[in-house]
């Protein structure tokens, strides 16, 4: 379903709703996925789209859209050019806000690749609608025991050329002539022209314990694309070691895919474990609705979202009544 | 800009529409997307020429075809036969908004492909066609696929990435996997049957070949044109690296090859 919202509808997404299969309540949470980097909503390779209804055959709703001027939707009046984490926490609070005006979910998470990682961790710190987070290569803090693993890997995959070009440069570190390094230094170029969206070591570490403290679920994953900066299983753990926060955050180092999914076990695996993971966070929220409950019950007519209408022209939506 | 889908249900296609911006409209624009990769690599490029076009008084409209971007379907439901049919879907859905019959198509490689088969069954063929680097050897064509996938996923330092690939048994239906998409069995046995000593017969009022400039020819397209392609009107445009990942190392909207095809249009509109 084609949606606009925000700013006189500036917004441009796409609603993946799920086959109802119980008329009576609307699902407890719903996804909200990001662009990566200047990739439209439907996502590298199309994985968002694939992720989308993958989780609507969990039950689980979606919306992919674009943040403002990516994709198709429009770059802001008078916006500077270029990545603006502001503009993105406010275009995925124009999101999540039509979600709960359309569905009546009022939880959510946020799935990013990337920018699209960064700015679901900046928005997460702000609104506490956000009760989940899936991030692939997101902030990364390396440590010498990476740098190690790296330089090791460097020297056993081209010992002579790791060796000249060291040679050449020791004052800049390491970096092979293989061709195939050019996809890894592009993800590292491509994240230093965030700008703006990187916390210190420090400040993400308070960050992340405010959000755990806050029940926050939170799971990453870091490629092997980022082999520069994130090198082996265990890294996140001894980088932050003795932070609360640790145990609690799922962290997975995962060589065997890289940074936007290209092959296509890559993107079954991620989708099967963002799958699994999502259904950990449903029956969390099922507990706590038992506590407390926070699903808004159908009316009489049994029907579970309200209608699709074709959208004709932006427009701004107006909070409405949740249906079914 | 106006996002919409259209057809059947469970069977709908995407579109984007670019109302013109004024002034008399004398002939819409269909952009039709290249495969795969190559589609998400075009995108923003799509979009910032529509833009254009409709600025200039040119309503455009841009779409998916079945199984992708944001149309339903899935990678294997996609095939050559069954895209030619959405590109006549397409033309009709923007032919809908217009209040004129010229109508240009433009398609980029596979794209172009598409419109030029398209053209012969289209009841209203288009009266303008802009074919950037079509492809006319299919075989040439799934090679290149299959170099640059195998680029793309060799990696020195965990070469365990394409023996995983291989280890899992691939989904029914799917002949071979190229940069992030399945390709049907059926989608290769067509591009395969694509060569160029055979070509559509060319269905257009006017038809206009955009090439790479200086180039030897990217696999598929310029060195293997069919000869009534190779005689047609050829404009030159840098080559675009119609593969890269986020454009990286590049323009994400190269200015000339833009400007170029965007001043094709607006004379055809001004003639």
């Amino acid at each position: 379903m084609c949606v606009s919202f925000g700013h006189q509808g500036q917004l441009v997404g796409t609603l993946n709703l799920p086959d109802r299969q119980d008329p009576a309540l609307a699902p407890a949470l719903a996804f909200v996925l990001l662009n990566a980097g200047v990739i439209p909503r439907m996502g590298p390779h199309r994985f968002n789209v694939k992720l989308a209804r993958h989780l609507a055959g969990q039950g689980i709703p979606s919306l992919r859209f674009d943040l403002s001027g990516r994709g198709d939707s429009p770059a802001q009046a008078g916006a500077e050019p270029g990545a603006s984490p502001t503009r993105a926490v406010a275009d995925l609070q124009a999101a999540m806000d039509h979600l709960c005006a359309t569905t009546g979910i009022r939880h959510f998470v946020i799935a990013g690749i990337c920018s699209g990682a960064f700015a679901g961790f900046a928005a997460a710190r702000h609104d506490p609608r956000i009760m989940g987070l899936w991030m692939l290569d997101g902030h990364v803090y390396p440590t010498w025991r990476g740098k190690l693993a790296r330089v090791s890997r460097q020297l056993r995959a081209d010992l002579p050329g790791t060796l000249r070009n060291w040679a050449r440069r020791p004052w800049q570190g390491h970096k092979p002539q293989t061709p195939q390094a050019g996809p890894a230094m592009g993800v590292l170029a491509m994240q230093a022209r965030q700008g703006g969206f990187e916390p210190t070591r420090t400040q993400f570490a308070q960050a992340m314990q405010a959000l755990v403290d806050r029940g926050v679920q939170v799971y990453m994953m870091f490629s092997a694309d980022v082999l520069w900066r994130y090198s082996y299983q265990g890294q996140f753990r001894d980088t932050f070691a003795g932070h609360g926060f640790v145990s609690k955050v799922v962290c997975e180092h995962m060589p065997h895919i890289d940074h936007t999914l290209t092959t296509l076990q890559a993107q079954q695996d991620v989708m099967q474990r963002i799958g699994q993971w999502a259904n950990t966070l449903l029956a969390r929220q099922a507990e706590h609705a038992q506590v407390a409950p926070i699903l808004t019950p159908a009316t009489s007519t049994g029907k579970a979202w309200p209608t699709a209408r074709p959208l004709h022209a932006p427009r701004h939506v107006a909070p409405a009544r949740p249906q079914g | 800009m106006i996002s919409f889908r259209f057809g059947t249900s469970g069977q709908q296609l995407f579109g984007v529409f670019h109302p013109a911006q004024g002034g008399a409209v004398r002939m819409g624009v269909l952009l039709c997307n290249p495969f795969g990769q190559e589609a998400v690599r075009i995108h923003r490029f799509y979009r910032v020429l529509a833009e254009r076009l409709a600025a200039n008084g040119m309503p455009t409209l841009r779409f998916d075809y079945f199984g992708t971007g944001e149309s339903d379907g899935d990678d294997l439901d996609g095939h050559i036969e069954r895209w030619t049919q959405d590109v006549l879907r397409a033309d009709e859905a923007l032919r809908k908004r217009l209040p004129c019959e010229q109508v240009a198509w433009l398609g980029a490689r596979l794209g172009g492909t598409l419109a030029l088969h398209a053209a012969q069954k289209a009841p209203k063929p288009p009266t303008r066609l802009l074919l950037w680097e079509p492809i006319t050897d299919g075989q040439a064509y799934l090679q290149s696929l299959a170099s640059a996938h195998q680029l793309a996923t060799h990696d020195p330092f965990f070469p365990r990435r394409a023996t995983a690939t291989a280890a899992v048994p691939a989904p029914p239906h799917m002949a071979m996997e190229a940069l992030g998409f399945a390709l049907s069995t059926t989608l290769v046995q067509q591009l395969t049957r694509l060569i160029p000593a055979q070509a559509p017969s060319l269905a257009a009022q006017a038809i206009t070949v955009i090439a790479p400039l200086a180039s030897p020819g990217s696999p598929g397209t310029q060195m293997h044109q069919p000869a009534q392609l190779s005689q047609l009107p050829h404009a030159q445009v840098a080559p675009l690296d119609w593969t890269s990942e986020e454009a990286i190392n590049t323009a994400l909207v190269p200015s000339q090859a833009l400007n170029q095809i965007a001043r094709h249009l607006e004379d055809e509109v001004a003639a």
